[in-house]
């Protein structure tokens, strides 16, 4: 374990280095992720404008709550497991090799080789809401920072095992990004809006409803039951993610190409 | 007439490749789904709530089903091409052929409107039906209208991307760029029609050229009227040749910056 933080670390050093390297990128980049996030703000003041009260159960409140754990949890994700992202490509093109032959857990060592430098403006996009609009509120915060990082780890397994499909189907990246949309959406909008088909799909197969709604219902009602299931399941979804990507590493077969990482 | 030619064969040439690759397409089909179900199960959650001004659901879903369709077309793959075209010099091959840049980029694009425009408008027509029903206000005499005010909403954002990826030639990253026009054609016009603006805000909305991007065409097609399309579309077209003027000349800029190692 001590050994795994150690390479955890040791790699988010790197990354931050190489995109502070770049830093006009960097920071254009993480500002205008922010910004672009912002916007969203302005969509639902509107919403809310056109018929005042609540939508689907959800005050504007509660919709601000939403956007800064899903944003916080998505920046948090992509900014130290981006990689989770392109399994794809490292299984399709053999890059993966490089990843195999190395003397550590090749999934820590895989998920945190790459970062995403406009991640950086999501995560700080999400603690910037909760400083405008829940500055005096400790439980917000409790449950935000609860959200951000169940979410993140959550959002890595999806893109995780979503990606893990193309050890059996060849190019899954299109099952990953469609994962990773659902999971974009299921997170930023009302849980109530849709269908209880869906709903049983964001507590299920995409969990998108256990890292942002969950936290939200605990940030307004405590109850320990609740929080433990979550944890619960979270837990359960992340290990079943690990265990999948273990099994469809077996079926890997190792290319010829040649590959430097810098 | 034979300039127009070789830009037609430049297309022709897109068109089939977008014909050979169609799986890509079909693959997008599931994101377009996607976001037409999120945005019509939000919109009757808001309507449960109340009516909204000058809107039926059906007619918000339908303007919604249009804004969508138009954005399927006006992907942002062009400033991508743009971009790695810039910094990786292969741009040099494209300067050394017989046709202009922008017009052969703009060709190339136009070449995959084709498919896109009848496989994502039998999907978008599906879905439509499925979720709302018709569009009883819809009739055939708008379908030539429409077809301009979308023709020249294409135009009308592949300039502007032009622009933006120009800038490659000046700035390290241009990603915040595409990030704040994205966001700002999104919120007036795809997202929102106009009319829900804040009042102060409509008039200042109506005069930038975002919303001609997508409010104008779903404008027309939910709620036409002669008097209508005689008002958007002439603005519709007096942004897309100011875009058009603007990439011109900033591209006659931005060559002159260009440096290309040979290896």
């Amino acid at each position: 374990m001590k050994k795994h933080l150690r390479i955890f670390a040791c790699y988010f050093r790197l990354n931050l280095a190489s995109a502070l390297e770049y830093r006009a990128s960097f920071i254009s980049q993480a500002f205008g992720m922010a910004l672009s996030n912002s916007t969203f703000l302005f969509f639902w003041w509107i919403a809310f404008q056109q018929i005042g009260g609540a939508i689907a159960g959800y005050t504007y409140k509660d919709v601000l709550f939403i956007w800064a754990v899903a944003s916080s949890a998505y920046g948090l994700s992509h900014v130290l497991f981006a990689n989770a992202a392109n399994l794809t490509g490292l299984i399709v093109t053999g890059e993966l090799d490089a990843f195999l032959l190395q003397p550590c857990c090749v999934l820590v060592n895989v998920l945190c080789a790459r970062t995403i430098l406009s991640a950086y403006g999501d995560l700080f996009y999400g603690f910037a809401v909760m400083l405008i609009f829940f500055a005096g509120e400790p439980a917000a915060w409790l449950w935000f920072l609860y959200g951000a990082l169940t979410g993140g780890v959550l959002i890595t397994a999806i893109n995780l095992a979503a990606h893990t499909l193309s050890f059996y189907w060849g190019d899954a990246s299109a099952m990953g990004r469609m994962a990773l949309e659902f999971t974009i959406n299921f997170s930023v909008y009302p849980d109530k809006i849709y269908a209880p088909a869906v709903r049983a799909l964001m507590y299920s197969v995409i969990p998108a409803g256990i890292a942002v709604h969950v936290p939200l219902r605990l940030f307004q009602a405590f109850s320990p039951g609740l929080a433990l299931a979550a944890l619960g399941g979270a837990a359960a979804y992340c290990a079943a993610a690990g265990f999948f990507f273990y099994r469809g590493l077996r079926r890997y077969e190792s290319g010829n190409v040649i590959v430097t990482r810098l | 007439m034979k300039a127009l030619r070789k830009y037609y064969v430049i297309a022709k040439v897109s068109f089939t490749n977008a014909l050979a690759y169609r799986a890509s397409v079909f693959s997008r089909f599931g994101f377009f789904t996607l976001y037409i179900y999120v945005f019509m199960s939000l919109w009757r959650a808001i309507y449960q709530e109340g009516a909204v001004h000058g809107y039926s659901y059906a007619q918000m879903v339908w303007y919604l089903i249009m804004t969508e369709f138009v954005s399927f077309f006006c992907g942002a793959e062009i400033l991508q091409k743009m971009n790695e075209e810039v910094k990786s010099g292969s741009i040099a091959y494209l300067l050394g052929r017989p046709s202009h840049y922008i017009f052969y980029q703009l060709a190339n694009s136009l070449g995959q409107v084709p498919l896109n425009f009848v496989s994502f408008g039998a999907l978008a027509t599906v879905l439509g039906l499925l979720f709302v029903g018709p569009l009883h206000s819809f009739t055939p005499l708008e379908l030539a209208p429409l077809l301009l005010s979308i023709l020249l909403s294409i135009l009308l954002n592949f300039f502007f991307l032009t622009l933006i990826g120009l800038t490659a030639f000046v700035l390290e990253d241009n990603l915040a760029l595409y990030l704040i026009y994205q966001k700002l054609s999104f919120m007036l016009g795809m997202f929102l029609p106009v009319e829900f603006l804040p009042a102060w805000l409509q008039p200042v909305a109506k005069n930038l050229p975002f919303s001609y991007i997508y409010w104008a065409p779903a404008k027309i097609f939910v709620n036409y009227s002669p008097a209508l399309c005689l008002e958007l579309i002439p603005r519709q077209a007096a942004w897309a040749a100011a875009a058009a003027a603007a990439a011109l000349l900033c591209y006659q800029l931005s060559i002159r910056r260009l440096q290309v190692n040979g290896g």
